[in-house]
C-alpha cells in the first residue's frame, strides 16, 4: 500500500451477496476507508488475507465449511477484525466476554463506523488485538469442525476430517496422514484433538489420534499393551491409560 | 380419597363373604363372626396396600406386565402377614386364636389368590392412569415445542439483513421480500395453534419460506418439487414439513456452498408419503437437529404406529414421513 494515500483497507467477509453489498455500499459512504477485496467463504478468507494483508477484516460468523473462528483460528497474524453475525448466543457471549466488538444483522451504519473507528485504534497496538483474538479463540474452542483448513506445497487446502486416518504430534506441530497423503499441521495434536469430533476421533497415545471408522484391528501385546493396525496398516501404539477406553469405543 | 372408600367396601364385601363360608374355633354369633371377618379383611388388606405402596416407587422402572408379575409373590406375601397380625389381634381380643396353622395355610393360599387379582386389578388401573398422564404430558410438549420452533431467531435476522440491502438496490424485490417474512411469521403465528391443517396450507407456508431462502442464498439454492396436485386437501399437523425443509437448507446448502433441496409428496397404499431430500454429503456434522426429533415425536404421539419418520443418510440425505392419507371431513384418526 502506498503511504500516500493513508486510507484504511477493509476486506469483507461473508457468504451472503445481499450481505456484502449493503456493507459496501455502507462503507462506500467514508472517505477514510478503501474496500480491497471480498470473500464469500472461510477459505477465501484466508487466501484474500494472505493475499492482501487487509488492516481491517468485517468477518461474518456462520459460513459454509469453516466458519470465522477457524478463519481467524488459522492466520498467524489476523488482522483487526470486526464480527458480524445474525444470531448467535454463544458467539457474541465470547465477544462480551472478552470485550470485542460485534455488529448485529441488520446492521445500522452509525453502529457499523463506531466499531471501524474503534478498529482503527487496534491498527496501531496490533499485539493488543492478538491477545484478544487468542483469548475469544480460546473461548470457542469447544467447537469442533468439519474441515481443517492446511498449508500445503500446491497452496492453502480445506481438509474434511472424515478423510483423516490418523494423526501423529511432533513436537509443536502434527502430522495428518490420509489414504494418499501427509498433511503438515502448524500447530500442535492437542489443537488438533480440540477441533475434531468426538465421535469420530480418539487420541489413544500422548503421539497420536485415530479416526475410530478406519481401525482394521485391536492387536494385544504382551504385557496388557495394546496396539491399533489403521486401514492403511500402520500400527499405532496405545498407552495403557487409553486402552480400556479405546475398547469402549470399539465397542470390544 | 374415592380410592381408599373404594378400597374399604371392597374389603367390607370380601369380609362379609367370608363371613358365611367361615366356622370359627371358637363359638360364636354371626355378628361375631362378621367382625372376625372384617378384622382379616382389613389386615390382609392394609398390609398389602402397605407392601404394595412400599415397592410402588422400586418397581416403577419397569414395564407394566413386568410390575404386575413382580406384585403377585408381593401379594402373596402381604396375605401371609395379614393373617398373622389378624390372628394375633384376635387372640389380643378374645384370648383365642381363631384360625389353626391348617386354615392359616388354607386363608393364604385363597386369600392370596383373591389379593393378586384384587391387588393386579388395583395396579392396572393405577398404570393406565400414568400412561394417561404420559401421553398427556408428551402432547403438552410437543405443543410448546411447536410454539418455541415457530420463532427462530436466525431466520428472522438474516432474512431482515437481506431486505435491508435490497431497499436501496432492488425496491420491488425488498417489498415483496417483506411480505413474503409476513407470510412466514403470520403461519406460524396462526396455524402453530390447529391441531391439523390442508396440506396446501404448509405447502404454501415453505414456498414463502423458501422464496426469503433463495433471495439470501441467491444460486447456492436449488429446489425441485414433486407434488401430486390431487393431494392438497389432505390433512396433515402444521410444521410437519417445513422445519425438515428448513433443516435441508441449513445442513445440505447453507454449511456447504451449494446444494439441492428436493421435496416430494406421493400417495401409496393410503399412505401420504413426504420425502425431503438434500444432495449434500451425510458427513458427522450434518447429524439432524432437535427440530426434527420434535417431527419424530409429534407423529408418534398423533399417528401411533400409523404414522412413521426416518432419515435415511446413505448417500443424500433423506427425510421420509409417512402419514396416513386423511381428509377433514372423515374421522379417521383414532383418539387419544
Amino acid at each position: 500500500m502506498s503511504s500516500g494515500l493513508d486510507k484504511i483497507r477493509v476486506l469483507i467477509v461473508d457468504d451472503e451477496k445481499l450481505v456484502r453489498d449493503y456493507l459496501k455500499r455502507l462503507i462506500g459512504e467514508r472517505s477514510d476507508i478503501n474496500i480491497v477485496g471480498e470473500a464469500t467463504d472461510g477459505a477465501e478468507a484466508i487466501s484474500k488475507v494472505q493475499e492482501l494483508v487487509p488492516d481491517i477484516m468485517l468477518l461474518d460468523i456462520q459460513m459454509p465449511e469453516l466458519d470465522g473462528f477457524g478463519v481467524l483460528d488459522f492466520l498467524d497474524n489476523p488482522p483487526p477484525t470486526i464480527f458480524v453475525t445474525a444470531y448467535d448466543e454463544y458467539a457474541i457471549q465470547a465477544f462480551e466476554v472478552n470485550a470485542v466488538d460485534y455488529i448485529l444483522k441488520p446492521v445500522t451504519k452509525k453502529r457499523l463506523f463506531d466499531a471501524i473507528d474503534k478498529a482503527k485504534i487496534y491498527i496501531q497496538r496490533k499485539e493488543l488485538w492478538e491477545s484478544k483474538a487468542t483469548s475469544i479463540l480460546n473461548h470457542v474452542r469447544t467447537q469442533t469442525v468439519s474441515k481443517i483448513p492446511l498449508n500445503t506445497r500446491e497452496g492453502f487446502k480445506l481438509l474434511s476430517v472424515e478423510e483423516i486416518f490418523w494423526v501423529k504430534a511432533d513436537g509443536d506441530y502434527a502430522s495428518i496422514h490420509t489414504e494418499n497423503n501427509d498433511f503438515f499441521y502448524n500447530k500442535n495434536i492437542k489443537h488438533l484433538e480440540s477441533r475434531l469430533p468426538s465421535d469420530l476421533f480418539l487420541r489413544v497415545h500422548r503421539s497420536y489420534i485415530v479416526n475410530l471408522r478406519e481401525i482394521k484391528e485391536l492387536i494385544s501385546n504382551v504385557g496388557s499393551r495394546y496396539k491399533l493396525k489403521m486401514i492403511d496398516d500402520t500400527e499405532i501404539p496405545v498407552s495403557r491409560r487409553k486402552a480400556r477406553k479405546v475398547k469402549n469405543k470399539l465397542k470390544i | 380419597m374415592k380410592e381408599f372408600i373404594l378400597y374399604v367396601i371392597v374389603l367390607l364385601i370380601v369380609a362379609l363373604m367370608f363371613a358365611f363360608i367361615y366356622e370359627p374355633t371358637v363359638s360364636a354369633n354371626f355378628q361375631q363372626t362378621f367382625l372376625i371377618s372384617v378384622l382379616f379383611s382389613f389386615s390382609i388388606g392394609f398390609t398389602n396396600k402397605t407392601i404394595s405402596n412400599l415397592a410402588y416407587k422400586t418397581i416403577k422402572k419397569y414395564k407394566p406386565w413386568q410390575r404386575i408379575l413382580i406384585n403377585m409373590p408381593l401379594l402373596f406375601i402381604g396375605c401371609f402377614v395379614g393373617i398373622l397380625i389378624g390372628n394375633y389381634i384376635c387372640y389380643l381380643i378374645f384370648n383365642v386364636y381363631p384360625l389353626t396353622p391348617k386354615l392359616i395355610t388354607g386363608l393364604t393360599i385363597g386369600g392370596g389368590i383373591f389379593s393378586t387379582i384384587l391387588g393386579s386389578t388395583f395396579l392396572l388401573r393405577e398404570i393406565s392412569s400414568e400412561l394417561k398422564e404420559e401421553t398427556r404430558m408428551a402432547r403438552l410438549q410437543a405443543s410448546i415445542k411447536i410454539l418455541q420452533a415457530q420463532i427462530n431467531p436466525h431466520f428472522l435476522f438474516n432474512s431482515l439483513a437481506s431486505v435491508q440491502s435490497l431497499i436501496h438496490k432492488d425496491p420491488r424485490k425488498a417489498e415483496e421480500s417483506l411480505a413474503a417474512i409476513s407470510e412466514v411469521f403470520r403461519y406460524s403465528m396462526r396455524r402453530g395453534q390447529k391441531d391439523f391443517i390442508e396440506l396446501y396450507e404448509e405447502i404454501e407456508f415453505i414456498k414463502q419460506f423458501l422464496y426469503i431462502e433463495e433471495m439470501r442464498l441467491g444460486s447456492r439454492l436449488k429446489v425441485i418439487w414433486d407434488m401430486d396436485e390431487g393431494l392438497m386437501n389432505c390433512r396433515i399437523p402444521p410444521f410437519l414439513i417445513q422445519p425438515v425443509v428448513e433443516n435441508a437448507v441449513k445442513y445440505g446448502v447453507e454449511k456447504r456452498k451449494k446444494g439441492t433441496v428436493k421435496i416430494s409428496v406421493k400417495e401409496k397404499n393410503d399412505k401420504l408419503n413426504i420425502f425431503v431430500s438434500n444432495n449434500g454429503r451425510a458427513d458427522v456434522h450434518l447429524v439432524p437437529d432437535h427440530s426434527l426429533e420434535n417431527i419424530k415425536k409429534r407423529i408418534e404421539v398423533i399417528y401411533g404406529k400409523k404414522g412413521s419418520f426416518e432419515i435415511n443418510t446413505n448417500g443424500e440425505v433423506k427425510v421420509a414421513i409417512s402419514i396416513p392419507k386423511q381428509y377433514h371431513k372423515n374421522k379417521g384418526v383414532q383418539e387419544l
